[in-house]
């Protein structure tokens, strides 16, 4: 009997521990994914609020304390809210949400948010997003190794990304603008001592325009610190821009879009030849614009220091295809 | 023979649990006849009000007595089948003690969604228990509602 009953309270102890496991509840500070084994789709609780189950992917939340924000693009979730394009990397800037510091959305090229830039932050409506052309804290540099892997929870998801005018981006990015995925290559190139080593670029060939979207320089004060970007796109990816007439949306499988007008880029992102050093997809010769672009001369293979601060890295005329390992390398092997 | 589900009974379980050792209310559960709205804050016929004009038709609301966490004046019902508990406090203390109560509480009792709000000294406590509505919307519109209340 002794027996019996020590089984019966063994079992009872055991019950109310499951129960407790199962009861266990996670809070969130807003709008998130609902894990697909709880139904999927998407929560539009805007306000601080508990669960009974944890973020299905931990790479698209900010942990904050024992809380959970949701720092990624509702689209793929079945959100059917408002929504507002960005490109590229930039500060969070949900007025709903507080958390006492700043915190970072590393996600690359065109994606959505549900939230909209106040007036006063520093971001730019162009080209169909939000750009953010303010400059970025050391924390955002500390941080985005650890968050950037968000790019890897949603390069695999099928969903349309923003159309995204690459041509027309602010003259005056000075935020990371990241490119990813198939079919980009993005380089950042940070320069100031200790210098920065420009590895030899691939030869061009004679055509095969890319376009490069970004080369700023960033000047933040003592100790001076030239940053420039370039990014570069290869031909693939400059095949389907002239079927989407100078848009991005992405780097899914290219499709068809409504045609659109055209907004020649200003002068500082004029485009012009690049090299580029795969095969390139085989498809219909597309209807060339006019040509606005230039063949790329033959760079000569480049190594030295980075440029001075205060030295305007070069803007317009050919842009070899600059190597730098500091940065992810996305472009497809 | 009754077959009881393994997930009713624990709740069952838990549920007696409390009811152990107790022969007779004590005077602090005991009807209090003079339970009443409280004063300078929003009471709960307003914050019902503003969510019948939202569209939200809050259903089957009653006074609860005595008022649990703390508060002086409660109302629960549902709205759109979201089991909800609209609540009045006398004191900022009694606010803060009464939502950190609920907050421990959300365990307990195994919510799929719980929210907890306040506006001035009032609160509105949402429990989805039964997954009515995964998307929140429902929960999403009460707390925009009250929130500008």
């Amino acid at each position: 009997m002794r027996r019996f009953c020590a089984l019966v309270a063994g079992l009872m102890v055991s019950v109310v521990f499951v129960a407790a496991a199962q009861a266990k509840t996670v809070e969130y500070l807003s709008q998130h994914p609902v894990p697909h084994k709880f139904g999927g789709g998407f929560c539009t609780i805007e306000v601080a609020h508990v669960h009974n189950y944890p973020p299905d992917d931990p790479r698209m939340y900010r942990q904050i304390g024992d809380k959970f924000y949701f720092v990624g693009d509702p689209t793929p979730f079945d959100y059917d809210g408002p929504r507002y394009s960005y490109y590229g990397a930039h500060p969070v800037v949900d007025a709903g949400v507080q958390v006492g510091h700043p915190i970072y959305c590393y996600i690359k090229g065109p994606h959505y948010h549900s939230y909209q830039p106040p007036p006063q932050a520093q971001f730019q409506l162009s080209g169909g997003a939000y750009w953010y052309v303010g400059s970025f804290p050391p924390a955002y540099y500390d941080e985005r190794p650890r968050y950037a892997v968000i790019n890897d929870a949603y390069a695999p998801m099928p969903y349309a990304r923003p159309v995204v005018d690459v041509q027309i981006a602010p003259p005056m990015v000075r935020a990371e603008i990241a490119v990813g995925g198939p079919g980009w290559g993005a380089r950042a190139v940070v320069g100031g001592p200790p210098a920065p080593v420009y590895v030899a670029p691939p030869p061009p060939p004679p055509s095969g325009p890319a376009v490069q979207i970004g080369v700023g320089i960033n000047l933040g004060g003592p100790p001076a610190v030239v940053e420039r970007r370039e990014y570069i796109e290869d031909r693939r990816y400059e095949d389907r821009r002239y079927h989407e007439h100078g848009r991005h949306e992405g780097w899914r499988e290219p499709q068809r879009f409504q045609e659109r007008g055209h907004h020649p880029g200003p002068a500082r992102y004029a485009p012009f030849p690049a090299p580029v050093n795969r095969p390139l997809l085989h498809r219909a010769q597309p209807q060339r614009p006019e040509p606005r672009f230039a063949p790329a001369p033959r760079p000569a293979p480049m190594r030295g220091p980075a440029p001075a601060p205060g030295h305007s890295p070069p803007s317009r005329g050919p842009a070899p295809a600059a190597r730098h390992d500091d940065h992810h390398d996305d472009r497809p092997r | 023979m009754i077959r009881i589900q393994p997930h009713i009974g624990i709740v069952l379980l838990l549920a007696a649990l409390p009811a152990c050792g107790k022969s007779k209310p004590s005077p602090a559960t005991a009807p209090s006849p003079l339970a009443a709205h409280v004063p300078d804050t929003l009471h709960t016929d307003e914050v019902l009000n503003a969510w019948r004009n939202a569209g939200l038709a809050p259903d089957g609301f009653t006074r609860v007595d005595p008022a649990p966490n703390n508060a002086a004046f409660c109302e629960h019902g549902a709205v759109r089948g979201v089991d909800t508990l609209v609540c009045e406090y006398a004191t900022e203390e009694a606010v803060t003690r009464g939502m950190q109560q609920v907050k421990e509480g959300w365990e307990r009792v195994d919510a799929h969604t719980g929210v907890v709000l306040r506006a001035k000294r009032t609160t509105m406590v949402v429990v989805d228990r039964e997954r009515r509505e995964p998307s929140g919307k429902t929960i999403s519109q009460m707390a925009k509602v009250f929130g500008k209340l």
